[in-house]
């Protein structure tokens, strides 16, 4: 038990922290930030495990996020009938044949050097049918986007149950992950950072651009739940049920995620992760096992984000932030410890504690600084101080990672190496 | 006594690579250090030079222990390093490598690059082409340059002719005596041992980490028991 | 021929004018990626940073400007380059100097660049607020506007005069760079330890002395970015992830590590910006009479709208990656 020492001070700390809350907050409020800490956990341990396990440095989390949190959206929202009552679905329809047809002509034309074509000619060939499948692809739908907001304001949801709008959620993260994956993961590891960071950006720009799927600014809501909600059994009992679940969640991911790390595969991502030249010389395919890897763990960043979402109730594109989607996770891993999956449970119950708690106390910090520096110093505060005071938190999570890597370079909970005889 | 390493023990973490080597060389001389595959070779080079750190022992330049001065120290005192591989600036001319080896200089230094090409007439022609166009025989002669441009009074040499058609093997080996003979001492790891020998003062055969034999380069290509297990037939 | 000064003003001169931005930006991460081997993610706040610096000494010193007859945030310039070099010094020294000395992994450190990135955001923040801000609020931008020699023209080249003062000194910049690079010793060691950082430690060139040169030159060309944009068009405080991978983008299509390759890929970025969101539509339209009839001739026609311009740099990004990871130039890291 001695060894576990630290793991179980630490989430003792943890629980009497969260204790204090509930006594000072209340059971409403303190629900809502376990359950969202639960999602972070689920977020959290997808990073660690692409990070820790492997090394590899994910920029875009946030990005993975949107995708889980839009597909559940998508799949579990109720159907908009004045849209399928519509012509719309029809163009949709047909406008999908195309997309397919184009596919299957440029499949085919990435297939010719079979039937002798060169590869330079087949390039150039490639190259053309992009750009026309681009300019078809975009004249087409244009109208059809138009005709959809106008008639039905978007395409609503399938309203299927919550839960497969998790699982496609994550499968939908972790496809866009391989082809992230297969484009950056031979080269050196600082261009899968700009990749994912940029493929972050640009999703986030798609959904908050496509009135016609996510209602952009106008944001949907409210997004069903898993379990009864808030209507049906009020407040407390139904995020208590939420959590439930989450924590479940959380439960059965670490357990697997243990499993794993401990089995022969996640010795060997270890191995490849210290020293990949000596792993590629053992006859490991390296990449193939980091595609692996990071395609699990941006699934379960995309599960995670999407079980995010749902509780939100709200699917907002611009609700997603660097910030709050992508480092605020980073800081979980790295202040939880990298390679530790209880490390990482750790860091993101914490960490989102601390920033939940750390938006009152910010304020409360510059209201102060106002007050006397007016009453000393005559000093004006501008109008913006609390929109201001909020970014003193950017600057906080900035420097925590740095001093992080500096003096904690393992994290509060290192990870655990197994001597491997 | 120019140089003087005793019971080197260094190693790159974990287990030491060598375990107590001796080097011991004169002004003017050349050593020549010879060995199996991962005996340790390249590695008591860069003990000499200070890039990696003693685990015990100490060197000595002249009588004075430098065993704590940083690499880059080490050459203002005389020290030039040629390392193994990667051994010249690839995207620079090979007058500006000349430069760069001359980087510590603040006199001026157009003699010591002329002497270089004069040692190494091939590069005079060249000394506007990029490093890494020239033949390998050439790149060779612009990493020893480059080292020589601070006029050292020890160089260190790892494996020079590796990779060199013969008659390149010979040029090298000239320019490697005519080195000498200006009163530096030289200290070679070759694989050509027999040819390297030959021309030796003092040779040493290392391996596992441990100096088997040092005698001069004469008495070793005589010694049954050297030529048997070092130098095939 | 008003439709060939549209595109001129459109797409030739907007999309020389931010690729200079772009280049100036990609010249530090290229260096920096040469020198010390890591994707420096701060680089874009790094410009903002000197952005807002210039703000500062602009307001300390109004009307400065007026007597030397440019905008005053220009005459600035020096001052703010000056301070945004110390700032990468001292960050280098903070933050990325420690972690070098401990012998991590190069990754390590572009975490760490995240970190810093996190902090110059909120402080700048914290001080200049979230608004967007200007250098013309008491003076006014003049706009050259050059007549074009043909009869049927009857719009006008249009420039303004800070898009005048980022050409010349993005010129000048790479200019003393280039003499910097080949003609000075530390230049050349710069060059060296870029190419070898193993050799240059071998030949006795002193590491730190080149690191700190290095984000001298890193931090002056951010500034000189940073407040050519905030000049152009406005400090906008969220900008910095939005330049962040058209920077990035530039300096790996020029190839990493070299410095001209990086003006190139800043360039090519900056008109394949412009080109995709340019309104193609006005271009053809004169031709109107010449197509069939039923085709018809949308308002817009551009190849990507102007919310998607991120998409740009992104897709050169990727179809490099995939293509050719070296760069067009054949960088030297992969
Ligand atoms: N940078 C390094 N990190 C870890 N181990 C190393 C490193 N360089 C060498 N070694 C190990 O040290 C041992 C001796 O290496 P060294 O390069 O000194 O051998 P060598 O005698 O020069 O061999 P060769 O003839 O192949 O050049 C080898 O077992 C090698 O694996
Ligand atoms: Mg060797």
């Amino acid at each position: 038990m001695t060894e576990y020492r630290r793991e179980i001070v630490l989430f003792a700390i943890v629980g009497i922290v969260v204790m204090i809350i509930l006594g000072i907050f209340g059971q409403a409020y303190t629900l809502r930030m376990l359950v969202e800490a639960t999602c972070f956990a689920i977020i959290a341990l997808g990073l660690t495990i692409q990070w820790g396990y492997a090394g590899l440095f994910n920029a875009g989390i946030m990005g993975f996020v949107a995708v889980g949190g839009f597909i559940t959206m998508f799949l579990s929202f109720p159907i908009n009938d004045s849209f399928w009552q519509s012509d719309a679905p029809r163009s949709l329809a047909l406008f999908a044949l195309l997309v397919a047809t184009i596919a299957l002509v440029l499949f085919g034309l990435s297939q010719m050097h079979r039937i002798g074509i060169s590869q330079r000619v087949k390039t150039a060939l490639i190259l053309v049918a992009l750009v026309f499948a681009f300019f078809i692809f975009n004249s087409n739908l244009d109208p059809i986007a138009r005709m959809i907001e106008k008639e039905a304001g978007f395409i609503g949801g399938l309203g299927l149950p919550v839960f497969v709008g998790w699982i496609v959620g994550g499968i939908a993260a972790a496809f866009v992950a391989y082809w992230i994956g297969r484009a950056c993961l031979g080269l050196r590891s600082d261009y899968l950072a700009i990749a994912t960071l940029g493929f972050a950006e640009i999703i986030k720009h798609i959904l908050k651009n496509a009135d016609w799927l996510t209602r952009g600014t106008l944001t949907v809501s409210p997004l069903p739940w898993p379990v009864p909600t808030p209507n049906e059994l009020g407040f407390i009992t139904a995020r208590a049920a939420y959590l439930s679940l989450t924590a479940v969640l959380v439960a059965v991911i670490f357990v697997l995620l243990q499993r794993a790390y401990q089995a022969p595969w996640g010795r060997m991502m270890r191995a490849i992760r210290d020293n990949d030249i000596a792993a590629e010389a053992m006859g490991k395919n390296v990449n193939l096992r980091r595609l692996q890897i990071f395609v699990l763990g941006s699934g379960l960043i995309g599960f995670g984000g999407a079980a995010l979402v749902s509780f939100n109730r709200i699917f907002d594109p611009s609700g997603f932030t660097p910030l709050k989607h992508t480092f605020l996770i980073w800081v979980m891993v790295l202040l939880g410890g990298a390679g530790n999956n209880a490390g990482a449970i750790f860091g993101a119950i914490a960490v989102y504690i601390i920033w939940v708690m750390s938006e009152p106390l910010t304020l409360f910090v510059f209201d102060y600084a106002a007050h006397y520096g007016s009453l000393l110093f005559g000093w004006e505060p501008p109008a913006d101080l609390t929109t201001r005071a909020l970014q003193s938190r950017v600057f906080v999570i900035g420097l925590t990672i740095t001093l992080t890597l500096r003096f904690a370079p393992q994290g509060l909970l290192p990870e655990r190496r197994i001597k491997v005889s | 006594m120019l140089i003087n390493a005793t019971n080197l023990v260094a190693g790159y973490g974990g287990e030491p690579v060598l375990n107590g080597v001796d080097i011991e060389l004169e002004a003017g001389q050349i050593g020549v250090i010879v060995g199996p595959n991962g005996a340790g070779k390249s590695t008591v080079l860069k003990s000499i030079f200070g890039l990696i750190g003693l685990q015990q022992g100490k060197v000595e330049l002249e009588g004075e222990n430098i065993s704590d001065v940083p690499p880059n120290r080490r050459v203002g005192l005389g020290i030039a390093y040629v390392p193994q591989e990667m051994n010249i600036f690839q995207t620079l001319t090979v007058q500006e490598n000349l430069e760069m080896g001359a980087y510590i200089r603040r006199d001026d230094y157009t003699s010591a690059m002329e002497r270089m090409f004069d040692l190494f007439p091939p590069l005079k022609q060249k000394r506007n082409s990029i490093a890494g166009n020239l033949s390998g025989g050439q790149r060779q002669m612009v990493a020893i340059g480059r080292a020589l441009m601070v006029d050292p009074r020890l160089l260190l040499l790892d494996e020079p002719t590796v990779g060199l058609s013969p008659a390149f093997v010979h040029d090298i080996i000239e320019r490697i005596i005519a080195v000498a003979r200006s009163n530096v001492g030289v200290l070679v790891v070759e694989q050509n041992a027999r040819r390297a020998l030959e021309i030796a003062d003092t040779g040493f055969v290392l391996a596992g980490g441990r100096n088997l034999y040092t005698d001069t380069g004469e008495n070793l290509l005589n010694n049954p028991a050297v030529a048997k297990s070092f130098l095939g037939r | 021929m008003n439709e060939l000064i549209f595109f001129i003003n459109k797409v030739v001169l907007s999309g020389a004018i931010i690729g200079c931005i772009y280049a100036l930006g990609a010249i530090g991460i290229t260096l920096i990626f040469g020198i010390l081997r890591f994707a420096h993610f701060a680089h874009a706040d790094l410009m903002t940073t000197g952005a807002f610096f210039a703000l500062i000494f602009a307001s300390l010193l109004s009307g400065v400007g007026p007597i030397a007859g440019l905008p005053t945030g220009f005459v600035v310039l020096p001052l703010a380059a000056a301070a945004t070099a110390l700032l990468a010094i001292g960050l280098d020294r903070m933050f990325y100097r420690p972690l070098r000395a401990r012998n991590i992994k190069p990754i390590l450190l572009l975490v760490a660049s995240l970190g810093v990135t996190l902090m110059l955001q909120g402080i700048t923040r914290l001080f200049a607020g979230t608004s967007i801000r200007t250098f013309f609020t008491s003076e006014k931008k003049d706009i050259f506007r050059i007549d074009v020699p043909f009869d049927l023209a009857t719009r006008n080249i249009v420039i303004t005069e800070p898009q005048v003062l980022l050409f010349v000194t993005t010129i000048v910049s790479i200019f003393c760079l280039h003499q910097f690079l080949t003609r000075t010793r530390l230049g050349k060691a710069m060059r060296a330890m870029a190419d070898n950082a193993n050799l240059a430690l071998v030949s006795g060139i002193n590491t730190d002395t080149v690191v700190s040169a290095t984000w001298i030159i890193a931090g002056v060309l951010a500034a000189a970015g940073g407040v050519l944009l905030a000049l152009d068009v406005a400090l906008k405080p969220d900008l910095s992830f939005n330049i962040l991978l058209p920077i990035f983008a530039a300096a790996i299509v020029g190839g990493v590590g070299r410095p001209y390759g990086a003006i190139a890929g800043g360039l090519l970025v900056g008109f394949s910006e412009a080109l995709a969101v340019f309104n193609w539509s006005l271009l053809i339209r004169p031709f109107a009479d010449f197509l069939p009839a039923w085709i018809e001739i949308p308002t817009r026609l551009s190849i990507v709208p102007t919310e998607y311009k991120l998409i740009v740099p992104f897709v050169i990004l990727i179809a490099v990656l995939l293509w050719r990871p070296t760069g067009i130039f054949r960088g030297q890291i992969t």
